[in-house]
């Protein structure tokens, strides 16, 4: 049965602490990294045809060589010998939720899957340690030609497009994690929206780290056709361990001609994952790209979801909402590449740091030579809780082109007092009038989810702020 | 036997050309001694690599190979002159050259040589810099109370050559006095060389001190600054930087706000053509109570010119109540022209009165330049009276009329008669 197995180290507001000691995995555990490890994730287990099995050798290369970061967040708490980097927990994804183990579906069950999934959502996704458990997707949608499942039962099912677009947004030796990733990437969603479909309700998946000192390597790759549209929606949760996680996933995003993607991340790991995750959108002519990025837990965070407009009048936008309460650091922001004229972007964050957190921007504009009447507009606020909080702005620019039009502003600020005082001449304590001005700042992410995850945001923010004020 | 192997440095300077050159000069023991220091500093702080976040966007591979053993027997000294004789001294100012002050002043000059700390990846520079200054360095010292009515001006002026002019100028306003200093930088054209000025401002409490830098160097000149300022409580400081000049400019401007109350300002105008870069990094850190820095940089760029600003304000956990703000505005006027404007904040506390930062690039309103010429200029007119108004905010931020004028007549290359009726 699921058992609170650290209630010491467990914190009251961190709801999705607990840890399955019943947890069964197929392979046998085994920490660290070399060949024998992805030559059993790709042939003993996944049995993938040889072109994968030689990309991930490959990356393994490149993540060899490739120097880990040197800027951003501290990375020195990563143990990169101490980590299992392929849990297996089950044998195969179920489409039904009665098929899919008892252990785990407790796990889900806690967190409301199923449930949400018959409320409000076309189709969800759920992942345990390595391996997705659960896909499904609504019979209307999956008549229509709408591709939605796992991504290694979609290398399986649907190889050709898989092997078409995998690794073309992110290569490999994009980064080292990028290159890990590849290496030793298992799970994730796979999504397929065929020309002229509309997806009209989310797509969600659930990715949850179970094991301690697990590596969760999610690759995920959505394909929007021409004129399609889609939103998708992850969530992330993880017990409290005492020592670190990582969770270094790719998200391979492509937006055909006139086509529109919605990305949301609600990120809630514990306060123990190290989050390093590689996300990318190539964006033709007309498209529009949108990631919705909200950081909330984790104990480092460093994301910076990009879009590369390589169309004429592509549009890129990512609404970025970072949340750090002690000891954490959410190294966030976004990366907008204006590879066509006509091009525009804007990136809206918004970050609050509390306590001993941390929270940092850090984003680039580029706009190639000869790509006219490229417009974009950065707008970085920042509110600082506490004396010992600390809040960083780092936006780089780089303008190749006369005729644009390049804006970025920052704010800095503090919860007024006058704010403060009026609230609470209202009959507010101060925890609550701090909670009511916190949420009035992240209002303008907040309205850009559906509704249960407007909701679900206000509740993590809520979560976050307790205890802030004495 | 085991050697520390020492910093390996851009440029190899040698013991024997530091003591040639103080002994050419007839410089006192103590001189000679702090130049020596700072050769050791040189030596061991390894040059910026490039991969610095403030050398990223800088060629250092192509820097002009400059021989500073030619500094020692330079054939072609600046001419220097000023506003009043470089030998002021009345009421206890100070305005002369270096070596003159050093000789005369020793008690008060010394305070100043051994140099402040500046942006960390500049180190080897400034360490260069307080080595090998020569001709052309000058110390201003303004003693405590007396204000300086006029402003002083210093033009220095390189003829033809190819030694790298190394040189230091030292401001020192000690408590509630004020001055300004205007400091004019030119050279003929010749063969690339290399300049490698250093600034260092002390405004002590109270005291309000003004700085106006003209870097006209030749188009062959790579410049790489340094200027480094110490506000004490309730000082009010201005600096100006305006870049008409060179082939390349790094120029590395850090300001530290130590005592509350005090106030900075720094301004830049760069007005590049042709291939010109010109790399700004700022570095302003605020701590004490309720102290503002404010950085405010205007770029226009002609051609195939660049302007990189790479700035950071950094609010110390122990500070309260200040205000800071940094601006960077870039003006495109060719579409082979190009801007990284890098405006970094790092706040250390949540008690900051406010704090933020603006960065823009574009070309230059469509609908304003439509207005203008329907007025009767030309295109060419037109743009450069837009290029005026956009560098007005610097431009009216200088009270003297005198000194702005010499801005304008500065900027005159880029645009033209619209500064000449100014200036008249």
């Amino acid at each position: 049965m699921a058992t609170d197995v650290r209630k010491d180290t467990v914190p009251d507001n961190y709801k999705y602490g607990w840890f399955d000691a019943d947890a069964k995995y197929e392979n046998t555990k085994k920490r660290g990294l070399d060949e024998a490890v992805i030559t059993e994730i790709s042939q003993t287990y996944k049995k993938e045809p040889q072109w994968m099995y030689e990309r991930r050798l490959k990356a393994f290369r490149h993540y060899l060589k490739r120097a880990m970061p040197d800027w951003g967040a501290d990375l020195s708490g990563i143990d990169f010998d101490e980590i299992y980097y392929y849990l297996r927990p089950s044998g195969k994804t179920e489409k039904n939720w009665n098929d899919v183990p008892d252990y785990v579906k407790r796990t889900f069950d806690k967190l409301g899957i199923p449930e949400a999934e018959q409320k409000y959502l076309a189709g969800v996704g759920a992942q345990y340690d390595s391996e997705s458990v659960y896909h499904n997707i609504r019979k209307d949608l999956e008549a229509k030609g709408v591709i939605f499942m796992d991504t290694d039962t979609a290398l399986k099912e649907h190889e050709d497009i898989v092997k078409q677009y995998f690794g073309t947004v992110i290569p490999a030796n994009d980064n080292k994690l990028a290159a890990l990733n590849t290496a030793v990437w298992s799970g994730g969603s796979f999504v397929w929206v065929p020309p002229g479909v509309k997806v009209e309700i989310p797509l969600q998946a659930y990715f949850r780290i179970n094991s301690e000192s697990a590596g969760q390597f999610e690759r995920t790759l959505i394909v929007a056709e021409e004129g399609s549209q889609v939103h998708y929606v992850e969530g992330c949760t993880a017990p409290v361990f005492s020592t670190a996680t990582l969770h270094s996933a790719v998200v391979e995003i492509v937006v055909k001609k006139g086509a529109r993607v919605r990305y949301t991340t609600i990120q809630n790991w514990s306060h123990n994952v190290y989050n390093l995750v590689t996300k990318r959108a190539v964006v033709q002519e007309d498209g529009v790209m949108e990631w919705i990025d909200a950081n909330l837990g984790s104990k480092v965070t460093m994301k910076y979801p990009s879009v590369y407009l390589v169309g004429e009048r592509a549009h890129g936008e990512v609404l970025s909402v970072a949340f750090a309460a002690d000891d954490q650091h959410q190294d966030a922001g976004a990366k907008m590449v204006h590879a066509a004229p006509n091009t525009t972007s804007l990136i809206t964050s918004k970050s609050i740091s509390k306590g001993t957190g941390r929270t940092s921007y850090r984003g680039l504009v580029k706009i190639y030579p000869g790509m006219k009447k490229s417009k974009s507009t950065v707008r970085c606020d920042a509110l600082i809780l506490d004396k010992s909080a600390r809040s960083d702005t780092y936006p780089y620019m780089e303008i190749d082109e006369e005729d644009v039009s390049i804006g970025h502003e920052a704010t800095v600020s503090k919860v007024g007092e006058e704010q403060l005082f009026y609230l609470m001449s209202r009959g507010l304590t101060e925890a609550e009038a701090t909670a009511m001005v916190v949420n009035g700042f992240i209002e303008p992410i907040v309205k850009t989810l559906p509704m249960d995850y407007a909701i679900e945001m206000n509740r993590l923010i809520t979560l976050q702020m307790q205890g802030a004020i004495g | 036997m085991t050697v520390t192997a020492p910093a390996t440095t851009l440029f190899p300077l040698a013991r024997e050309t530091i003591d040639a050159l103080s002994s050419s000069r007839e410089e006192p023991a103590w001189l000679h001694d702090a130049r020596l220091a700072a050769l050791d500093r040189y030596q061991r702080t390894a040059p910026p690599t490039g991969h610095e976040e403030e050398w990223r966007r800088f060629p250092l591979k192509d820097v002009p190979r400059a021989d500073l053993a030619t500094i020692v027997e330079t054939k072609h000294p600046p001419s220097e002159f000023g506003s009043v004789p470089l030998s002021a001294s009345r009421h206890g100012l100070i305005f002369d050259r270096m070596l003159n002050a050093a000789r005369e002043h020793p008690d008060i000059v010394r305070r100043w040589i051994p140099g402040e700390e500046g942006i960390g990846s500049h180190g080897a520079f400034r360490a260069l810099a307080a080595a090998a200054f020569a001709h052309g360095s000058t110390f201003l010292y303004v003693p405590a109370g007396l204000h300086v009515e006029l402003p002083l001006e210093v033009h220095k002026r390189w003829s033809a050559g190819t030694e790298p002019m190394v040189f230091r100028t030292i401001v020192v306003a000690e408590a509630n006095a004020s001055v300004t200093l205007v400091e004019e930088l030119s050279s003929e054209p010749g063969a690339p060389r290399l300049a490698v000025p250093s600034l260092e401002i002390h405004a002590g409490p109270g005291a309000r001190v003004r700085y106006v830098g003209i870097h006209r160097f030749a188009e062959d000149v790579w410049e790489i600054g340094q200027q480094h300022s110490v506000s004490a409580r309730d000082s009010v400081l201005a600096s100006f930087n305006v870049v008409i000049g060179s082939a390349r400019t790094k120029l590395g401007v850090s300001s530290e706000v130590r005592g509350d109350g005090a106030e900075v300002k720094l301004y830049g105008l760069v007005a590049a053509h042709d291939r010109q870069l010109i790399d700004v990094n700022t570095f302003q850190r605020l701590d004490g109570k309720a102290s503002t820095s404010d950085s405010l940089y205007l770029s226009a760029l002609y051609d195939s010119a660049k302007a990189v600003n790479y700035g950071v304000i950094r609010v110390e956990p122990t500070s309260s109540g200040t205000g800071s703000y940094q601006e960077c505005r870039n003006v495109l006027l060719s579409d082979k022209a190009g801007a990284d404007p890098i405006p970094v904040l790092e706040i250390l506390t949540n008690d900051v009165a406010r704090c933020g930062h603006g960065a823009t690039a574009g070309a230059l309103d469509p609908d304003e330049m439509f207005y203008v010429m329907t007025r009767g200029l030309s295109r060419l007119d037109a743009e450069q009276l837009l290029v005026r108004g956009f560098f007005h905010r610097v431009v009216s931020a200088i009270p003297e009329p005198q000194v702005r004028a010499k801005v304008l007549a500065a900027l005159e290359p880029r645009i033209g008669r619209i500064a000449e009726l100014e200036a008249a």
